[in-house]
């Protein structure tokens, strides 16, 4: 028995779902298939410990599309955020510097650090914020085509130059130089504290392969300015329920439109024929056929081990493959029997409730770096924590607490190859503990459980190829029209028939939906289903 | 007749300053140095031992030589001993044999002649504010699709990447040559081959990568200076201009060091842009957008440079005639640790050295028989985070010297002296800040028009009369001529009004 659908998901990843759900609320007939048997993919909510729960891959929210929100109505499948508001930054020398929503207390703090830069501070957050709106349309629109000699595109271009010049040529200058510059270089025309300046920095690197110091990332720094929850910007902030929970409720929201969504299925390889996708064929031998097929994970996964190789031209094969995967990350989630207590700043207290970070100096983070590019994890690591309990008590057994780690730089390809992850794995877990032992010292006595995931274990677990958290790297010849390869970022692949919806097109990563969204639009546009 | 004051003597300033002339101005250049030439100008670091100026390749504008009448001969340069595994080989022999050389050379010839109408032009403005530059944008925009669709992605494709990824897109199989290839998207600049935007400079430079001059930098020099006298110009070497003069939003001339002024009509800047604009320029007269702009110019030089006086020829095992020679780390990631260590404020202790010996082809530039070596020797910081001492200079040119004989065993007991400028000295020699040899880093956000400043690269400057035209204006810096040349154009097309 074979149901012919119009369109087939593979990977109920929270942009296959997103899609899903698009074209199932546009009277398509959808199947999702999911190899794990959850849906959602790095978006997930993971119990590995008795009364705990982890977002075990991403952690936090705040790109997720307004519109998408809206559209597909998460509220009532179950989404809400819970904010943010504070960052805090221990130094290992007792040092902190705390930055809530106080703006006179902020303004204090980073006095303490150099009156100067607390002068600057609140001009530099408007001039980012301002500089995040230029760039916003860019994420919720398909990417422009330089190449296309297609009037429409020309248009398009001239258009989005207008866009962009409208703001005037010294805004436009800020833009060309916020593309290209370092976040260290483009900070240090702002700050004069080396330190306040590594700790503004981190933003720019997290999820790439690349430091503080590397031209490219003023741009991703820029890229955390444009989150908004609710409509504010700049706000980041905690699924309730865990980020798992983001997944269930477009799952919901998809099935309530029509979708079936599939899971413990995973895909052996996509059905060719005649040179066109036609369905898949599951690893249990299932066949399931559809007039489109959209593939949700990776590059390189859709097209090396899905389709294969031998279904490829040439130049596809080529430029699927010289798209960068690069893993350069790792998590580490810990369940805890009581509150850590920081030695800067002893007991409890409104800097543990937002994000903390571990960025002690342009140095510390450049040798972290350093440390990754010769193929070993950082011995002293960049870190983003959140304590998600003190926001969401239900994450944990009453008076107990998670502790969300994520860890940079933890590259895939290892000097002795990634297939030496799991012997390195619970060394890597030590590096994180010691160098936050320093700052925490009751940190090792209320440890009940440690979940460490590496690169590897990113891609065993998660699909996700070489652990690359954004499904290949962020990096400004992969974005825009170059995403996943240049003439086929429209979500359309040079095989017929086969679609892609994933973090690996444009607009990329982290949980925005928009891939998942712009992919089943422009499909739908295109009349193919 | 219009009079010119050229602020600078080196070579884009010699160039600006003879087609000034030629084209009917009274020309005068003002050289802080005894001799013309900066960064190009022959140094006699030991009595009887010259090397001819710091840049061991030129990529002088061929048509220039035609159009100054300046007589020079091109050649090909030299080949490039590099150091694979095995000890050195030549690069010229081996470039041929490895797979990816000829698409990679194939991408490079076909952008040339796109890429020289993109160098030979001023840049585009950022926002096209009249119909005639809207048009030439647009010019530019057809020039590039004529590239077709495949290059032209390519060519869109490449800039931001890090030269060791493009590099290895066609090289990876030769570890030793993927490094000198990259070594040109990052020597003298701030950056590793694993930096982003690497991939721009290295196009910038495989693009004007072209012959060489008989008697390098020296000869063009020479060349250059003929050539103005010729045409009528006045040059006034060892004289510093400590001001540039401006009457109401006017540049009225330039005050000497000795109390003189010099009345102008024009005054062009070719030294370093942060000179002329935060120094000779008095602050009241730049609008604060435009300093901030200045202040904000990254020029940190990574770049030693150690001359070397021989009592014979050295000898390097296996090249014993090389002219040029690239010690690099072995690989790409050897050129990055290399470059690491400035991060910190430390120099490489294992350097990567570009070294010449211009005596082979140039026997007069030491006594008979005797030789010089010219290395430039990176990465090596402005700041060192311990200070530069005398410990410190002896400590690095060790460093350099041990290096130099990996290859050449007895080259030590060959040294009859030595000079050793570090990025203090460079600074301090040539006036370029930081002791960056391209007085602006090449980086993806100081080229083009934003070179070196969104204001200032269109060549003119906001001070009407006040114009720039050294290497920190488009193309870039090196030995090319053309930012000199595009700024006299400028200039031109206001004397003609």
């Amino acid at each position: 028995m074979t149901t012919t659908y119009d369109a087939i998901v593979v990977g109920a990843g929270h942009n296959g779902l997103t899609c899903a759900a698009y074209l199932a609320k546009a009277g398509r007939k959808v199947l999702v298939v999911e190899s794990r048997d959850q849906v959602g993919g790095a978006t997930t909510t993971e119990e590995h410990h008795p009364g705990f729960k982890y977002s075990a891959c991403s952690y936090v929210v705040s790109l997720l599309r307004p519109w998408i929100i809206r559209d597909l109505n998460l509220p009532k499948f179950g989404y809400e955020v819970l904010p943010l508001e504070s960052t805090f930054s221990p130094f290992p020398d007792g040092r902190y510097l705390y930055r809530g929503t106080d703006a006179g207390e902020n303004r204090r703090n980073l006095a303490k650090f150099s009156p100067h830069d607390a002068e600057v501070y609140p001009l530099f957050s408007q001039a980012m914020s301002e500089l995040g709106r230029m760039v916003k349309p860019i994420i919720d629109s398909p990417a422009p085509q330089p190449t296309s000699l297609n009037p429409a595109e020309v248009l398009n271009l001239l258009r989005l130059g207008r866009v962009m010049g409208s703001a005037g040529e010294d805004a436009l200058a800020a833009n060309l130089k916020m593309l290209t510059m370092s976040a260290v270089d483009f900070l240090g025309e702002w700050f004069e504290n080396d330190d306040l300046i590594a700790l503004l920095s981190v933003s720019g690197i997290i999820g790439t392969f690349l430091g503080i110091r590397s031209p490219g990332t003023a741009y991703v720094l820029l890229h955390h300015y444009m989150g908004e929850i609710d409509g504010s910007f700049r706000a980041w902030g905690l699924p309730k329920g865990g980020t798992g929970q983001i997944a269930y409720a477009i799952a919901d929201s998809a099935r309530s439109f029509g979708a079936e969504i599939m899971t413990n299925a995973p895909v052996d390889h996509v059905i060719m024929e005649g040179g066109e996708a036609r369905g898949v064929v599951l690893e249990n031998g299932d066949e399931h056929r559809a007039k489109v097929v959209i593939s949700g994970v990776d590059p390189h996964r859709t097209f090396l081990k899905l389709v294969g190789e031998d279904h490829l031209d040439e130049e596809t094969a080529r430029q699927v493959k010289r798209f960068k995967m690069r893993g350069s990350s790792g998590k580490v989630n810990l369940a805890l029997d009581a509150l850590p207590d920081f030695a800067c700043l002893p007991g409890f207290g409104p800097h543990l409730q937002g994000d903390i970070t571990i960025a002690p100096g342009i140095d510390y983070l450049e040798r972290a770096y350093d440390d990754a590019k010769y193929g070993a994890f950082s011995k002293r690591p960049f870190m983003d924590i959140v304590i998600p309990t003190l926001t969401d008590p239900t994450m944990a057994p009453p008076g107990k607490h998670v502790m969300s780690i994520f860890v940079q730089y933890a590259p895939y390809k290892l000097a002795e190859g990634p297939q030496d992850w799991p012997n390195q794995r619970e060394a890597f877990g030590d590096a994180v503990i010691d160098t936050l032992a320093e700052y925490i010292p009751n940190l090792r006595d209320i440890i009940l459980h440690r979940h460490v995931l590496t690169p590897w274990d990113l891609e065993q677990e998660y699909g996700l190829t070489e652990g690359n958290i954004f499904h290949g790297e962020l990096s400004l010849e992969q974005l825009a029209f170059l995403r996943p390869m240049a003439g086929w970022a429209r979500y359309q692949t040079p095989i017929r028939k086969l679609w892609m919806c994933g973090s690996g097109t444009h607009p990329g990563g982290g949980i925005m939906g928009s891939p998942g969204a712009l992919c089943a639009q422009t499909l739908l546009q295109s009349r193919s289903i | 007749m219009t009079a010119v004051i050229v602020v600078g003597g080196g070579h884009n300033g010699l160039v600006a300053a003879c087609k000034l002339a030629r084209a009917g101005a009274r020309v005068t250049v003002v050289e802080r140095a005894s001799a013309a030439g900066g960064l190009c100008r022959p140094i006699e670091f030991a009595p009887g031992y010259v090397v001819p100026g710091v840049f061991h390749d030129l990529a002088f504008d061929p048509k220039l030589i035609t159009e100054l009448a300046l007589g020079l001969e091109q050649v090909d340069p030299p080949t490039t001993w590099i150091d694979g595994s095995g000890g050195l080989r030549s690069v010229a022999a081996n470039l041929a044999d490895v797979a990816g050389a000829e698409a990679w050379r194939g991408f490079i010839d076909r952008l040339r002649p796109f890429a020289r109408e993109i160098f030979t032009a001023p840049p585009p403005p950022l926002l096209p504010t009249s119909t005639s530059e809207f048009w030439k944008l647009g010019r530019t925009g057809l020039g590039l699709r004529r590239l077709g669709r495949t290059d032209m992605t390519e060519l869109l494709r490449v800039p931001p990447m890090c030269a060791a990824d493009w590099v290895n897109e066609h090289f990876a199989d030769d570890p030793a040559l993927a490094e000198w290839i990259a070594s040109a998207g990052v020597l003298h600049d701030f950056a590793g081959p694993w930096s982003a935007g690497t991939a721009a400079n290295l196009l910038l430079a495989s693009m004007l990568r072209g012959r060489s001059i008989r008697g390098g930098g020296a000869g063009l020099i020479a060349a250059l200076v003929a050539a103005c006298e010729r045409d009528g110009v006045a040059i006034r070497t060892g004289t510093r201009v400590v001001r540039i003069a401006v009457e109401s939003g006017r540049a009225t001339g330039v005050a000497l060091g000795d109390g003189e002024f010099l009345k102008a009509d024009v005054v062009l800047a070719t030294c370093d842009p942060r000179t002329a604009m935060l120094d000779l320029v008095d602050a009241v007269h730049l609008p604060m957008k435009v300093e901030q702009q200045f202040m904000s110019i990254r020029a940190r030089g990574t770049t030693a440079w150690l001359m070397l006086a021989l009592d014979g020829a050295p000898k390097f095992s296996g090249a014993p005639d090389a002219e040029r020679l690239y010690l690099g780390g072995g690989s790409l990631d050897g050129l990055e640790r290399a470059f690491d260590a400035v991060k910190y404020g430390e120099f490489s202790q294992r350097p990567v050295l570009d070294v010449a010996v211009p005596t082979i082809a140039t026997p007069e530039l030491a006594p008979a028989g005797h030789h010089v070596v010219s290395v430039l020797a990176s990465f090596v910081p402005y700041e060192l985070r311990a200070g530069w001492t005398e410990t410190s200079r002896a400590d690095l040119q060790q460093l350099v010297l041990t290096r130099l004989a990996e290859y050449a065993p007895t080259l030590r007991d060959q040294v009859v002296t030595t000079q050793l400028w570090t990025p203090v000295e460079l600074e301090q020699q040539f006036g370029v800040n930081g002791g960056c040899l391209h007085h602006v880093e090449h980086a993806l956000d100081q080229l083009f028009f934003m070179r070196p400043t969104p204001s200032t690269a269109r060549y003119a400057s906001p001070i009407a009369g006040l114009y720039l035209g050294g290497s920190g204006n488009h193309p870039c810096g090196g030995v090319t001529g053309l930012p000199g040349m595009l700024a006299a154009n400028e200039i031109m097309k206001v004397l003609s009004r």
